[in-house]
């Protein structure tokens, strides 16, 4: 189809690739199993008890702490009408640091995060995490009340209680300064909790604190003080960077700044721009950034030490056999001032040392360091503490927030410790493992529920301000701590005695000048030699990309979120490279037994196409035991999704372990939202020849030399070659609205499933629906990959309801629930459909997507009513038998053409006042909504552009949505090898 | 001309349509004395009995697939289309012999129809309420089913008539009610000479009420035949409109392996090719539970094993060139699809239905076993189940891998689909067991005009 990528080799998975013997043997006999487990069965009887649980609610809305009225309204104020969203501004913190966030409140309930377009760390994007903070809001499994465990029953208590029995006995200590006391916090960079645990630390001299969080980490903070000799927090801006080596980093998807630096990135990745950046990426497993990445090297976690050597060496000037090396090298040397390099949180100090050396030499200032102390505390996962408790030398232990039973290194026996504390206090939102090994739990109040304050990493602050009362009897960190030292103020009190704050910067989402300026660190000192940690096989620990190091476990919607290369959901699995799998006997699904230091696991393996060799990459946050209800829950006998990876994880070695792999004959099915099952060689053969015309690519020389190399013949298809009158010709709308998504800048994260899921109340439906093929998703994320499975490249490309002029779905529906709109939307009606599902078979992009269940009500937590307040009101909740798919949100049109008509104005509509929930939640910019009608709209302008091409535009479906071809830059000394590869191994 | 023993016989003229020595009265005795038995014989009872199970079956899970949701079946992304879909043009396929035996071979004046028209009407009409049923409990919101009728309604809501499935609604509803009026006109004499012999007073009230005051007159004789001949006239374009339409669901759509303009004439010969097999299926046991050896004889299942055979190297062709055009279009979703059909993961099923639908008729070039009972039996048998392969082989695979590779999944039916499938037989078998017990198996006037007797002067044309 397209002559310049026509030798490429696409494929999805591994098992595509390769044709084992064994693989062609499971081939054989593959009939998964396991979707009888019907979602009704079990969820009845959960909904029952959650519905009993909602009675209980109802009458135990007595007593709070301190009654505040968010918004007294006796009688309505003139701008409020009901049933209009209004939006406004607040945060969401994750790992400890601040995002400006804007929140639409629909009639005094929260229902949609968007990001803060004016927040520096924002800027108006957000992570899929945050999107689906309003379902941690309304999650039924939180608890809502104070909880006594008296060995280990539990019953429910009050706040008064608490304060009787434990505040009264806190402040009593004041006087004896505190001894026996002993607090764990998590590290942040609230101001106002920072000061309230300095005058914590003051009231209380004689206590002992634990700051702790399982994936936060100093190591970039030692990095800099080895080599500056600074206590200091690099901050990274890429907007300038022509040349971004990131070293096992995932900076596109993971840490604090991940959005803003995706938003930066993608800006210099098209290339009609002046110029165009480029990406190296050097990891162990196949991650984002390295999907994203022109270049791609599998190196193991353990052994990047070697690979900066070896950087270190051939940027001084010695010539490298490593032709990688050497491009990057032949790069940094044009590029002086405008190279970064990154480095994943979990490698050593020393390596952030040495990159932090090279910054100071080739980032120019592009790199800039902020003060660590000023932005929240460090960590200290030192075993001090538990020493201490297990000595008895803490008799009166509070934990704000965490959950160290399940979370610590698994050397600290931190439950045991746990148990010889006389009395200890969990606060939190669950009463999750460590709150039932406790004697009291503390129910916590979600940010959105109470006044906070917080900070990005340049010191910016952030003021928080609550959406909704406490909606269970719960309580913020802050105003607990304030009652300990007896002051018992306010959230909002604290707040404001933290900072002042005008109603200005309350509107705006943060403080205008509040940053801190950057510090000047000077030039690296000499550095410790760089060693790789020598270990035969490897096991790397990271963060799951969406339930963090695992508070967000009990959120479906991030359960069921495919992971951006694994497509894995509902579970984390070993990712271990082909070659190794081979070696040792390993199928995809076997479970293997890991077994570290600390401790031993089974968890099933996934085979990762561009993972490295001898090394295994493995997901914290799963094997929850006390989650909830959506991630496990052993008091109700709910299973746990996942397997639990702390249990590997030591304190020695938290983030890079040796581990002794043990291949089991036990399988697991992985439940993937795509190669749901295995490709023979015909399919594989039958994607390769049409995938170069599905995902166009190609590289900065190709687009240089033919500015239309995406487009294919029937991409010049002209509208007078019809010989019948084409349906647009016939009406003549106010609008044709379409949309453009551009491969150069989508990273393939995941955001807009969420925004979208969020937006438009898509139903989660479960593992076992999930294997069978019925995720929801309106929009879902197609990864292809390209070349060997060593080293493969990867493609992301976002696949929504292409909202086609001569829509196939529409002629076939007999009852005719789907029809066009006069302004080209494909518009489904609920009411009407019957459920025949003719459409689906007809629509060449299986974008609709069909309620085979009553997915709404009858699974999990689905019906209760709590989680009927995460619902966004004008969006229809569909009932089972019915089909649904993208609508355009067509809700979105729909307000502000309401608000324009109510100005006078008619049926004008300003370019970029509609935004999709996906292309506004999109970190990357990538997807562009609009007028096609308005030539100066920017969606025009895209679907212009000569990068633009329909999907499956030979079919003559005209879909109104475009891609535009992705740009790659790749370096020239590595495009001939690269070929090379590919045509020997194809 | 009465002996087929006879070589000489056999050789030069056409077996004789009823064999053994009948006389108009023996024919009604033999037809009329199993509705008169008083009790029917063994093995109507184990036939019925387990009938009856599955049809409890099969109420079950539409009990079931109502109260829970379609989700119960193995449909999935994009196999939106499953069994069920399969279920219904297999028996609307198989609902095709009746009328293509009674109408067609009618005005070809084919006289060896007569043995058998009843039988394959009776079967036609049950395989359509089997088959109506499917699209019906298929659809996500059963209780709405009705909105595919264009009924008036206070907002002027109408139906879609673009789409396929609506004009599926009109075709099979239009053959059923056909079919049911052909069938039951059929019976009007019969059931009087029922009435006329019942013993019992609610025999003669049943049969008298439905038998509409026939008495046997000329005049009614000549309407009758007269519209007879009418009905047969306009049956016969449904036998090809039928599967013509139902092909359109496929074949209108623009999916690789449906989208095809070879589908209606393909459907049309798979349907009759299928028919067929299930009236011998049904037929060869029944003639011999019930005795009707003499009036549905070796004749009549070797000229329906020259249909299957004919029909069968239809659908064979029809198989090849749709290989052919998937190769010569060099549309590459469209070769892809076929080559994935016949070698990727569902392979197994298509070469199911090649070896059932387009090998095993072949050994029927050969009298001895055109004439072996057992064997013709256990063909059939293959006949029905090639077929139900082709229906499952054009509409799972074609789904299970459409145009983005992203979206392919394998289709793996539940216990549900099973069952659902099963018990579509106990419906069937349950209906066809009460036709046999309660009303002619054969068409008393019709074969009695066929004997010698009704033509004393040989006819000589």
């Amino acid at each position: 189809m397209n002559p310049s990528t026509s030798t490429k080799r696409y494929w999805r998975s591994l098992n595509d690739l390769e044709q084992t013997a064994e693989f062609k043997e499971m081939m054989a006999k593959e009939f998964p199993e396991g979707a009888e487990e019907g979602i009704t069965t079990t969820s009845r009887r959960r909904f029952l008890q959650l519905m009993g649980a909602s009675v209980a609610l109802a009458s135990a809305t007595s007593c709070r702490f301190e009654k505040e009225n968010l918004l007294p309204q006796a009688s309505r104020k003139a701008s409020d009408v009901p049933g209009k969203p209004k939006s406004f501004a607040t945060i969401y913190s994750e790992g400890g640091f601040a995002s400006g966030m804007m929140l639409t409140s629909f009639d005094g309930h929260p229902t949609k995060v968007e990001g803060n377009p004016n927040h520096p760390a924002s800027l108006g994007a957000t992570t899929a995490i945050a999107q689906a903070a309003t379902l941690g809001l309304y999650d039924p499994d939180r608890s809502r009340e104070i909880a006594r465990y008296t060995n280990g029953a539990e019953s429910d208590s009050s706040m008064e209680d608490f304060q009787a029995t434990v505040i009264a006995k806190i402040v009593a200590t004041r006087a004896g300064g505190g001894g026996g006391l002993g607090f764990i916090v998590e590290p942040t960079a609230s101001p106002s909790e920072l000061r309230l645990r300095k005058a914590m630390q003051a009231a209380f001299p004689k206590s002992r604190w634990l700051t702790y969080s399982p994936t936060a980490n100093n190591n970039e903070v030692e990095g800099c003080n080895m080599a500056f000799g600074v206590s200091a927090r690099p901050y990274v801006s890429m907007s300038n960077a022509k040349v971004i080596v990131a070293l096992d980093d995932d900076f596109l998807l993971e840490g604090p700044s991940a959005v803003r630096l995706s938003k930066e990135v993608a800006k210099n990745r098209k290339p009609e721009g002046k110029w165009m950046s480029r990406i190296y990426s050097v990891e162990s497993n196949f991650s984002l950034t390295g999907g994203f990445a022109d270049h791609r090297k599998p190196v193991r976690s353990s052994d990047i030490a070697g690979f900066v050597k070896s950087l270190n060496e051939a940027l001084a000037g010695a010539h490298a056999d490593d032709s990688f090396i050497a491009a990057i090298a032949d790069d940094v040397k044009d590029n002086m001032g405008s190279v970064v390099f990154t480095c994943g949180a979990h490698q050593p100090a020393e390596v952030h040392a040495h990159i932090a050396a090279l910054n100071s030499k080739y980032a120019g200032k592009n790199v800039s360091y902020y003060p660590a102390a000023a932005v929240g505390d460090s960590m200290n996962a030192s075993s001090e503490f538990i020493d201490a408790m297990n000595a008895g030398k803490i008799s009166n232990l509070v934990m704000f927030g965490g959950n160290p039973v399940y979370d610590m290194p698994a050397n600290f026996k931190f439950a045991d410790a746990l148990a010889k504390v006389e009395t200890s206090t969990h606060v939190s939102m669950y009463r999750d493992e460590t709150s039932k090994k406790c004697s009291w739990h503390i129910a916590q109040s979600h940010s959105f529920e109470h006044w906070c304050d917080g900070a990005s990493v340049d010191g910016l602050v952030s003021i928080g301000q609550p959406l909704i009362n406490p909606i269970f009897n719960t309580i913020s960190n802050i105003e607990l701590m304030s009652a300990m030292i007896g002051a018992n103020e306010s959230a909002k009190a604290i707040v404001q005695a933290t900072q002042s704050f005008s109603d200005n910067d309350l509107h705006a989402g943060y403080i205008k000048g509040s940053a801190l300026s950057a510090m000047s660190v000077g030039s690296a000192r000499s550095l410790p030699k760089l060693t790789n940690a020598v270990n035969d096989f490897e096991l790397r620990f990271m963060p799951s990309f969406a339930l963090g190091d695992g508070r967000h476990a009990n959120m479906g919607w991030l359960q069921e979120l495919p992971d951006p290369m694994t497509k894995l959901t509902w579970d984390n699995a070993a990712l271990i490279s082909f070659p190794t799998a081979e070696a040792k006997g390993i199928k995809h699904g076997s479970m293997l037994k890991l077994t570290t230091a600390v401790g031993t696991l089974e968890v099933p393996a996934y085979l990762m196409p561009g993972h490295v060799d001898n090394s295994i990459t493995l997901a914290l946050g799963y094997g929850r035991t006390s989650a909830g209800h959506v991630a496990g829950l052993d008091d109700d006998e709910v299973n746990s999704v996942g397997f639990d990876a702390y249990q590997l994880r030591g304190s020695n070695e938290m983030n890079i372990a040796a581990v002794k792999v043990e291949v089991t004959s036990a399988m697991h099915l992985l439940a993937t939202t795509q190669d749901h099952f295995a490709i023979d060689a015909i399919g594989r053969k039958g994607m390769e020849e049409r995938l170069p015309g599905l995902v166009r690519e190609g590289t900065l020389d190709e687009y240089k030399d033919n500015h239309d190399f995406a487009k294919a013949p029937a991409d010049f298809w002209d509208k007078d070659d019809s010989l019948f009158i084409e349906r647009d010709e016939l009406k003549t709308p106010d609008h044709r609205w379409g949309m453009a998504i551009d491969l150069s800048s989508c990273t393939g994260c995941g955001t807009c499933t969420i925004a979208c899921q969020s937006e438009n109340n898509i139903a989660v439906v479960g593992k076992t629906e999930v294997l069978r093929g019925r995720e929801l998703a309106w929009i879902r994320m197609d990864r292809y990959f390209l070349g060997t499975a060593e080293n493969p490249t990867a493609i992301n490309q976002p696949v929504n309801c292409q909202h086609c002029e001569l829509a196939p779905c529409e002629s076939v529906c007999p009852v005719g629930a789907t029809t066009h709109s006069s302004e080209g939307l494909n518009d489904m009606v609920y009411n009407r459909c019957i459920g025949t599902r003719y459409c689906s078979n007809n629509c060449p992009y299986k974008v609709r997507r069909f309620n085979f269940f009553n997915y709404n009500e009858d699974t999990e937590l689905a019906g209760n009513e709590v989680m009927k307040m995460v619902h966004n009101p004008d969006v229809t909740v569909r009932s089972r038998g019915v089909m649904e798919k993208c609508s355009m949100c067509v809700q979105r049109i729909e307000r502000v053409r309401i608000d324009s008509r109510n100005k006078d104005r008619e049926t004008f509509i300003e370019d970029g006042s509609i935004q999709m929930a996906c292309e506004q939640a999109c970190p990357s910019d990538a997807i562009v909504f609009g007028d096609i009608d308005d030539e100066q709209s920017k969606v025009s302008k895209a679907q212009a552009n000569n990068r633009a091409y329909k999907l499956l535009a030979e079919l003559n479906n005209k879909p109104r949505v475009s891609y535009l071809a992705r740009v790659r830059n790749p370096h020239p000394s590595l495009v001939e090898a690269q070929t090379a590869e590919v045509v020997s191994h194809g | 001309m009465a002996n087929s023993t006879s070589i000489d016989h056999v050789d030069i003229f056409p077996e004789a349509l009823v064999q053994g020595t009948h006389d108009f009265h023996s024919v009604t005795e033999t037809v009329c004395g199993i509705i008169e038995a008083p009790k029917p014989p063994k093995a109507w009872y184990i036939i019925f009995g387990t009938a009856l199970a599955l049809l409890g079956v099969l109420g079950a899970m539409i009990v079931y697939l109502v109260t829970t949701g379609v989700g119960v079946w193995g449909n999935n992304q994009p196999v939106a289309w499953g069994w069920p879909i399969v279920n219904f043009v297999f028996w609307v396929g198989i609902g095709h012999a009746g009328t293509l035996i009674s109408a067609v071979l009618f005005l070809f004046r084919q006289d060896w129809r007569t043995g058998i028209n009843r039988f394959s009407e009776a079967m036609t009409i049950f395989a359509v309420v089997c088959a109506g049923m499917f699209p019906a409990i298929h659809v996500g919101r059963v209780w709405f089913i009705w909105w595919v009728f264009p009924l008036p309604n206070q907002m002027a809501m109408w139906p879609n008539f673009r789409s396929p499935l609506l004009w599926d609604v009109f075709a099979v509803s239009t053959y059923f009610s056909v079919s049911l009026l052909f069938w039951y006109m059929g019976l009007v004499p019969d059931l009087a000479s029922v009435r006329d012999r019942a013993v019992t007073k609610a025999k003669r009230f049943w049969y008298g009420l439905f038998s509409l005051g026939w008495t046997g007159s000329n005049r009614q004789w000549h309407r009758y035949e007269r519209a007879y001949l009418l009905l047969a006239a306009l049956a016969t374009p449904l036998v090809l409109s039928v599967h013509s339409v139902v092909s359109f669901d496929f074949a209108t759509s623009q999916l690789a392996g449906w989208h095809t303009t070879i589908f209606p004439p393909y459907f049309v010969a798979g349907a009759i090719f299928s028919g067929f097999a299930m009236v011998l299926t049904l037929s060869i046991p029944a003639r011999k539970i019930f005795g009707l050896e003499e009036l549905i004889t070796l004749r009549h299942i070797d000229n329906m094993t020259k249909v299957i055979m004919a029909t069968g190297m239809m659908v064979g062709y029809a198989y090849a060139m749709e290989f052919f055009m998937a190769w010569y279009s060099g549309n590459m979703y469209e070769g892809f699809t076929f080559i994935n059909r016949a070698f990727g993961p569902y392979a197994w099923a298509y070469w199911i239905m090649v070896s059932c639908n387009v090998l095993s008729p072949q050994i029927f070039w050969f009298k001895k076993i055109r004439r072996n009972l057992t064997v013709v039996f256990i063909m059939s048998l293959f006949v029905n189940v090639g077929m139900w392969f082709e229906r499952f082989v054009i509409t799972v695979t074609s789904l299970n891998r459409d145009f983005l590779p992203s979206s392919w999944h394998y289709f793996t039916p539940t216990w549900v689909d099973i069952c659902t499938l099963i018990g579509s037989f106990g419906l069937f078998f349950t209906l066809f067991m009460l036709f046999c017990r309660f009303l002619p198996q054969v068409a008393i006037s019709e074969v009695k005009n066929v004997l010698p007797q009704a033509h004393p002067h040989h006819d000589a044309h």
